[in-house]
């Protein structure tokens, strides 16, 4: 089951029992629909209720996305894995300060470890030009295997009960803050590893999901410090920006998030999981917070990935983009390359530790609903996605 | 499972055919499908495809393969419908 990407302007209709798209310039193309995982829209296409009926019998959500590739909403077709018992859990493991609390932690030290990764793989790739930092056929399964020593590290500082757990809410960041910020102005890779680690061993004390979030804020922040480190001199990228995002860089950023967060609402939609109720992100009234919640895990590994490897390899260069307007804006050309490395990503495989078959990544997020599931029905507890290879 | 799919189908039949294998497999060749499924959705689609053909008549061949790893794919001339998911 693949996506398919509509970037064409035209058609989506239902015929023969298959999906068709009509392009402008009259060309008619089949698409076979029991392979479609789910449909992505970014070209002017015209559709009908026959189509949304017979996604809906497919269960294929599609995804629209507007004129400058931002993510307009989703056609997420009628829930067909029912649990009210799943439903209930979930509820109450949001309205429970503790239960919540737990989730919360747990998701962040997840994504502080998908951070951590990158920043240790660019550590230790850092002598050579920029291009020498990916290596030749790295999507496919040849990444370098880990350095056990940092992994050890950073999963103890993640892991470790002992932390001083007087700490407490924001207000108390403040003087940790100053001990953490560097003075330097561009700090090193490793500088960077060690706050980023020394932050994330505070998840563990927060007491307040607030804080949670917040610490994984200040994480990320530090991690886009690290950046410029890793891309080719030539790409400025001094701090994220967005709606609209100012420079290339946050560009690529805006437009694969939000790929990876319909990516992730497309694999709770085949869970019964119900979308809207999240821990770490507070459950809003217009977003499907569960997927922005499983996407923060998985951000580092799948779209910041694959924007060094397009960047550092030169595939990537100014003329996909476009600066005429305010903000920055990926071109059509632009788009179709991103994607296609965002699926390439999305299909590698790996041999999965615990399974002990191989899985792609993007098995690896419906994996990671299971989890879910697992701790919300008091199977097994939670214990977030951490990459080991 | 990676397939590759032929049929030599009674002219009467021969666009049946054709329009029901269009929902599973992208279509390379006349007559030619190619592509990904999984075992389940192997199974209904030959199913599917056994209401249609007559068994005396026509004739599908399908090589199964665990994975595209194991073929590989050469073509000489012009590649008359190439496959990709985006449009």
């Amino acid at each position: 089951m693949k996506n398919y990407y509509v970037l064409s302007n035209g058609r989506v209709r239902r015929e023969s029992n298959t999906l068709y798209i009509e392009t402008a310039d009259g060309a008619k193309k089949p698409l076979p629909v029991e392979d479609v995982e789910s449909l992505y829209v970014y070209g002017e296409v015209d559709i009908n209720t026959k189509l949304l009926n017979f996604l809906s019998q497919k269960r294929i959500p599609l995804h629209v996305f507007n004129y400058h590739g931002f993510y307009s909403g989703s056609y997420y077709p009628r829930e067909y894995l029912h649990s009210g018992y799943l439903l209930v859990q979930q509820v109450q493991h949001y309205q429970d300060a503790e239960k919540r609390l737990a989730l919360a932690r747990e998701i962040v030290r997840g994504s502080a470890h998908s951070l951590l990764r990158n920043i240790a793989y660019y550590d230790r790739r850092r002598p050579g030009t920029a291009a020498e930092r990916e290596p030749e056929g790295e999507i496919g399964n040849a990444e370098l295997p880990g350095d056990p020593e940092t992994e050890a590290a950073v999963d103890a500082a993640l892991d470790d009960p002992s932390v001083d757990t007087n700490f407490q809410a924001d207000d108390d960041l403040d003087p940790l803050e100053s001990s953490l910020t560097l003075n330097d102005d561009a700090p090193s890779l490793g500088q960077i590893r060690a706050t980023v680690t020394a932050l994330a061993a505070l998840i563990g004390a927060q007491t307040h999901v607030n804080a949670v979030r917040g610490v994984e804020g200040k994480m990320r922040e530090r991690y886009y410090q690290a950046w410029r480190h890793i891309l080719s001199s030539e790409w400025l990228f001094e701090r994220r920006v967005r709606r609209p995002p100012d420079n290339e860089v946050n560009a690529l950023i805006s437009f694969g998030n939000s790929v990876l967060y319909t990516t992730c609402l497309g694999e709770i939609y085949r869970t019964q999981l119900t979308p809207t109720i999240s821990y770490v992100h507070e459950p809003g009234a217009r977003r499907f917070s569960l997927a922005l919640d499983l996407s923060e895990m998985f951000k580092p590994l799948i779209v910041d990935r694959a924007i060094f490897r397009l960047i550092n390899t030169g595939q990537l260069d100014a003329s996909h983009f476009d600066k005429s307007m305010d903000g920055c804006f990926l071109t059509d050309a632009g788009k179709r390359l991103f994607l296609r490395s965002l699926e390439d990503r999305l299909a590698t495989i790996i041999k999965h530790r615990r399974l002990g078959r191989h899985v792609t990544y993007r098995h690896l997020i419906r994996l990671e609903c299971y989890k879910l599931v697992r701790h919300l029905t008091d199977v097994e507890p939670y214990r977030a996605f951490r990459a080991w290879w | 499972m990676y397939i590759i799919l032929v049929y030599d189908i009674g002219e009467e039949r021969v666009h049946k055919v054709c329009k029901y294998m269009r929902r599973y497999l992208p279509r390379i060749q006349n007559s030619v499908f190619e592509g990904e499924l999984s075992d389940s959705k192997l199974a209904k689609m030959k199913a599917g495809l056994e209401k249609i053909i007559v068994s005396g008549r026509d004739s599908v061949l399908l090589w199964v393969m665990r994975d595209d790893h194991f073929v590989d794919r050469q073509i000489m001339g012009v590649e008359k419908l190439p496959v990709d998911n985006f449009f």
